[in-house]
């Protein structure tokens, strides 16, 4: 299956393009090529994935899988590690989310950065990330996925800092990216764990094994880790294994998860998607809601067999996860920037899909990105719509625009209805699915989870209001707003009608339709095994399913309350605002854990760093300037020695032959009688010695 | 008195010295060219001296006939040079002709 390849490729050459020649193409042509290059890979890009996925679909069950090799990448001893990608059922989704939500993100972003200077350089950045994602998600290698790992998170830095002109938006970038550096130290020292715990396993068991399972060689291949620790034995040898006193499973999970919670923003992780916002608003829906953030929850679905190996780690993962949807939703509640309330919001969301994969519920944690990425791409780019025509961020300086947009008005309340899990829209079922997991594992997680839900309904819903209801900020802002282009409100309009339709079309309850829905279904082949049969308790899910409703319509109504009319309103919330006193100043800085990580983490490295400079400069600097001194003194030494003694000598016998020269030329006097008279002498002499001797 | 050896030995020891003596001190080199006839008369001198007393020799008579050939073409050579020197110093004394020692 060579074509795999060219879903991956077309985006980099869409990145090529516009990166390389992208500066001159639009001052020749304009900028309708670039939109032209960029938008084009993507569609093409996303018709492959469609043609992919029917592909795959049209399989037997058992024989969902395309694998395209591309080169090898490292050949030692018994580790091959190939370039190559594969397609599962898995994978297939996230393509399919990837590249449809990414196409449509691209169109928006036609019309949205229309007038930035940087045109060609926003669209090269934009079709490298979409490149970057696809190579994480159909990477069959761990090698492979890291290079998308990597990626992603040098786009999501290259975006976020993209109008770098502003200090604060290239350090939001900066900070995205040495925080994502904490995780990718976890996720490399998980891998690295993972192939030594395997490799060890596998020496161990090497005699009694080998011959019956020729494929337990040291790998870095998933599938091939995967066929491995399917092999009984060899996964009891692998769990067996200890790493500094701990279950080395338990410790592979929480490292691996530690690197996914860096790039989807969970708990002790998440500073930088709040200051993420910085970026332009079609990079926040993409990056920061639909795709990247979601890598760690990809990471642990396709890596479900690992965690499923430590229940400790699960627990942790889930507690983790579900304490982040609260106090994501819970900083939402105070937030006035709206795409501030939007990046609590995903953060919050992100929660929640932990806490399904962390519960078992693989295919619901799917189910929740899928629809995720359709209403929260839907909201991002709403809000983009809005801040397009308000030039604020501000919701207090918004107010009363839902006549003037009226398009965005609809599919941003669409948009609040599915994340807010009201029936018929894709929310209600993928959060009432990872809830009622929840509940099977834990009352307590379901109760956290649903006082989440409802702060959701509330934080959304007064979003929504606060924009589009009341009353305007001001006439002339009145006069001056306007709906965004068409280029952008169709797309606004699709993201909608896709926030709307595919809940019910993929993961429609086995309790309302009779039969599995249709996600879990495609996914029983990835997730075989790992699956925990849905027990039999209608009555139970049914009544779960209601409270998730009442949850929801209570914070929707609270909601309404308090800013259908925020001017009207302004006493009521003044006086509950005394009340609460220094809280909402609290929460709105985020529990101020920016403070604490800056008072914390950032001073201590801070300090470390003055001090390593310090010691650059005063110790390093002076051993080098101390070694140059002594250097300086020797060659100084060697010097004289060169010029007194070396020089001294050859000039000395120069002298010496010269001075012997000048002494000796007297005896040539020219005159021939002196030299008869010196031939003579000598006869003379010779023979006065011969007739002595 | 019976001439013997040593008397034609001393000659030729005088006219030996004599030879040796012009040629260092005479400047003329006409007088030095005398000197060196001088010298090898007295060197042929010894030849014949000597083959005299040797029974059956004639190598030295030989040896003497050698030398005056020699001198003479020595002599032709010489003098050639010495007008050739002549023709370009204008002199013939042998100090003046001592350009190759600076």
């Amino acid at each position: 299956m060579g074509w795999l390849r060219y879903i991956v490729l077309l985006p980099l050459v869409g990145a090529a393009i516009n990166g390389i020649v992208g500066a001159p193409l639009e001052r020749r042509f304009g900028r309708r090529v670039i939109t032209v290059v960029a938008v084009g890979v993507m569609l093409a890009a996303a018709a492959l994935a469609i043609a992919a996925a029917v592909t795959l679909a049209a399989r037997p069950e058992h024989d969902r899988q395309i694998v395209d090799r591309l080169f090898t990448m490292i050949s030692l001893g018994r580790v091959h590690v190939d370039f190559a990608l594969a397609l599962d059922p898995l994978s297939t989704i996230m393509i399919l989310v990837i590249t449809v939500v990414g196409a449509l993100i691209h169109a928006y972003s036609a019309g949205y950065m229309a007038d930035d200077p940087s045109y060609w350089r926003y669209f090269a950045y934009l079709n490298l990330f979409v490149f970057s994602m696809l190579l994480l998600v159909l990477g069959d290698s761990f090698l492979t996925l890291f290079i998308g790992w990597e990626g992603v998170g040098l786009c999501s830095y290259l975006l976020i800092g993209f109008w770098y002109r502003e200090p604060a938006n290239a350090r939001a970038g900066m900070k995205a990216f040495i925080v994502n550096r904490v995780g990718d130290f976890g996720f490399l020292a998980g891998v690295a764990l993972l192939f030594w715990g395997l490799a060890g396993s596998w020496s161990v068991i090497d005699h009694r094994y080998y011959a019956d399972y020729p494929r337990l060689v040291p790998t870095l291949d998933l599938r091939l880790v995967h066929d491995q620790l399917a092999v009984a034995p060899f996964a009891q040898a692998f769990a067996a294994k200890t790493f500094l006193g701990a279950p080395l499973p338990l410790v592979v999970a929480l490292l691996l998860f530690l690197g996914a919670a860096g790039k989807s923003a969970q708990l002790p992780l998440y500073v930088w998607l709040p200051d993420a916002m910085a970026g332009p608003t079609p990079v926040s829906a993409l990056i920061h809601a639909a795709t990247m953030v979601t890598a760690g929850v990809y990471l642990m679905v396709r890596l479900h067999f690992l965690f499923a190996l430590s229940p400790a780690a699960m627990t942790v993962i889930a507690t983790v996860g579900v304490a982040t949807a609260l106090f994501g939703a819970i900083v939402a509640l105070f937030q006035y920037d709206l795409k501030r309330v939007l990046a609590y919001s995903t953060i919050s969301q992100l929660g929640f899909m932990f806490l399904g994969a962390a519960t078992g519920a693989w295919w619901p944690a799917m189910f929740h990105l899928v629809t995720h990425a359709c209403f929260k791409a839907c909201l991002f780019l709403g809000a983009g719509s809005v801040i397009h025509g308000t030039h604020t961020q501000d919701m207090r300086e918004m107010g009363g625009l839902a006549p003037l947009m009226p398009r965005t008005r609809w599919s941003y309340l669409v948009g609040c209805w599915a994340i807010a899990g009201f029936p018929w829209a894709a929310g209600f079922y993928s959060k009432d699915e990872i809830l009622a997991r929840a509940y099977e594992r834990s009352p307590l997680l379901w109760l956290a989870g649903a006082v989440a839900a409802m702060l959701t309904s509330f934080y959304m819903f007064r979003s929504y209001y606060l924009t589009f209801e009341g009353r305007a900020a001001s006439e002339e802002q009145r006069h001056a707003v306007h709906e965004s282009p068409r280029s952008m409100t169709w797309v606004l309009l699709a993201l909608a009608a896709a926030s709307i339709v595919v809940g019910p079309l993929v993961g429609l309850p086995e309790l309302w339709s009779g039969r599995e829905p249709l996600l879990a279904r495609w996914l029983a082949p990835v997730t075989a095994g790992a699956l925990t049969a849905t027990p039999e308790r209608r009555g139970l899910e049914l009544a779960l399913m209601f409270a998730s409703l009442v949850v929801a319509t209570v914070g929707w109504i609270a909601a309404r309350l308090l800013y259908k009319d925020l001017r009207a309103r302004e006493g009521a919330l003044a006086t509950l605002r005394s009340r609460l006193g220094g809280v909402p100043a609290l929460v709105l800085d985020g529990f101020r854990v920016d403070a604490l990580y800056d008072a914390t983490f950032v001073r201590a490295f801070g300090a470390t760093a003055r001090t390593a400079a310090w010691f650059d400069v005063h110790v390093v600097d002076g051993v080098i300037a101390a070694l140059g001194a002594l250097a300086r003194a020797a060659a100084f030494i060697t010097a004289a020695i060169d010029h007194y003694l070396v020089d001294g000598a050859v000039n000395g016998v120069a002298d010496l032959l010269l001075g012997a020269g000048r002494a000796l030329r007297r005896v040539q006097t020219g005159r021939i009688n002196n030299y008869v008279l010196g031939v003579a002498m000598g006869v003379v002499m010779l023979i006065v010695l011969t007739s002595w001797l | 008195m019976i001439i013997g050896l040593s008397h034609f030995l001393v000659v030729s020891a005088i006219l030996f010295g004599l030879g040796l003596l012009t040629v260092a001190t005479r400047r003329n080199a006409v007088a030095i060219l005398m000197g060196v006839e001088l010298i090898l008369n007295a060197a042929a001198l010894n030849f014949v001296a000597f083959s005299h007393y040797v029974e059956g020799a004639v190598t030295g008579m030989v040896f003497a006939l050698f030398i005056i050939v020699l001198a003479a073409a020595e002599a032709a050579i010489a003098l050639a040079i010495v007008l050739a020197i002549f023709r370009h110093f204008h002199s013939i004394d042998a100090n003046d002709v001592s350009t190759l020692k600076d």
